[in-house]
């Protein structure tokens, strides 16, 4: 690279190169240093460098607009139903010749999910399962989101009774304690418009 | 009902370590536009683009359970994206093939829309930089990645990264130098 092409030559009368004006910039200006920021050489570049960053990334969002075909989707979602998360087997029942029936982790997680989500303006969000011992009551941990304007007791006590109901009519489980955490609140679109 | 699609980032990334796929489909049709617009910009080409982010949502699918921050997923998504791109462009490298299909691709007519004169202008010069460059540019501009994680990403110091993100904008002021 030949001299006049590098990024060593000092900007007007700051005694600073471009390479030190791009690396001041990245660190949000700070410290501040005087010497660049009175120079109105410097102050150029420096406006004209944030004007192409943002110019990039208005490129990049407006080429973010544009839809990807079902099938690009399809492709992903194969694989990602292929690989189902089970977790761990949880007893559920034994029948009278001893045969053991167990429920994987990730079907209840998915079965309170469903009950949650049935509830208006309730939304799950993750869900853990404490199973101590052998035939002892399941603890379920379930954080939620709540619709804006929904009231969370209502909402918390009717989650509570209708995954409880759920759980133990699957079979000889019984729910020990249920705490619920609201960690989100959440729009409904429909009613945005 | 609420539906999923009201739901915020950090619950569609919560249900999806959980291993709900539904959540994890939602999450990726509100992210991939964005993802894919950024890997063409790393990799210049869309074929290779659309490989890179599927690609990479597939390791998120996996890797979600880890995922400690789920209110970040975007930029947690992002991060998969860019390595699974320079990886490609280093795979790219060794096995010498040339850069003029990324040129062509990112001349490519078809692709260019309404955009003022002036993104168009900026799309060929970023197009045109030398992909070393160009990588450190998209990281840093599009991406908001540190130094230190472009450095990691690409394989190199944040010194080198610094040089190079210098020269990378040297060049671009001064082909873009109409538009200032």
């Amino acid at each position: 690279m030949t001299a006049h092409d590098e990024t060593t030559e000092t900007i007007g009368g700051s005694g600073y190169t471009l390479e030190d004006l791009s690396a001041y910039l990245d660190r949000n200006r700070t410290p501040r240093i005087a010497a660049i920021e009175r120079d109105a050489e410097c102050q150029a570049v420096l406006a004209s460098m944030e004007r192409m960053g943002r110019l990039s990334r208005e490129l990049v969002a407006e080429q973010a607009v544009e839809p990807l075909a079902d099938s690009w989707y399809d492709d992903i979602m194969r694989e990602v139903m292929r690989e189902f998360r089970a977790g761990r087997d949880i007893p559920l029942a034994r029948t009278d010749d001893g045969t053991e029936i167990v429920v994987t982790e990730g079907a209840l997680y998915e079965l309170i999910r469903c009950v949650g989500d049935e509830i208006p303006g309730v939304l799950i969000s993750r869900v853990r399962l404490d199973h101590p011992e052998a035939g002892g009551p399941l603890s379920i941990r379930i954080a939620m989101s709540v619709r804006f304007g929904r009231r969370i007791a209502d909402a918390v006590d009717q989650l509570r009774e209708d995954v409880r109901t759920a759980v133990e009519r699957q079979g000889d489980l019984r729910v020990g304690t249920i705490d619920v955490t609201v960690g989100d609140v959440h729009l409904d679109e429909e009613e945005e418009r | 009902m609420s539906t999923l699609t009201s739901a915020t980032d950090a619950l569609l990334a919560s249900r999806a370590a959980d291993g709900d796929q539904l959540a994890f489909g939602v999450l990726v049709r509100r992210h991939a536009p964005f993802l894919v617009a950024f890997a063409i910009k790393l990799t210049g080409s869309r074929a290779d683009a659309d490989d890179c982010v599927q690609e990479a949502l597939i390791t998120a699918w996996r890797r979600l359970p880890d995922l400690a921050e789920p209110e970040k997923v975007r930029s947690w998504l992002t991060t998969i994206v860019s390595r699974k791109a320079t990886d490609r462009l280093r795979s790219r490298k060794i096995s010498e093939q040339i850069d003029e299909e990324m040129v062509a691709a990112e001349g490519d007519p078809e692709r260019a829309t309404v955009a003022s004169s002036q993104m168009d202008a900026l799309k060929r010069v970023l197009a045109e930089l030398p992909e070393d460059l160009r990588v450190v540019w998209v990281l840093r501009e599009v991406g908001g990645h540190s130094y230190e994680e472009i450095a990691e990403e690409v394989g190199t110091t944040p010194a080198t990264v610094r040089g190079r993100l210098a020269r990378a904008r040297k060049t671009v002021l001064e082909r873009m130098q109409e538009w200032r």
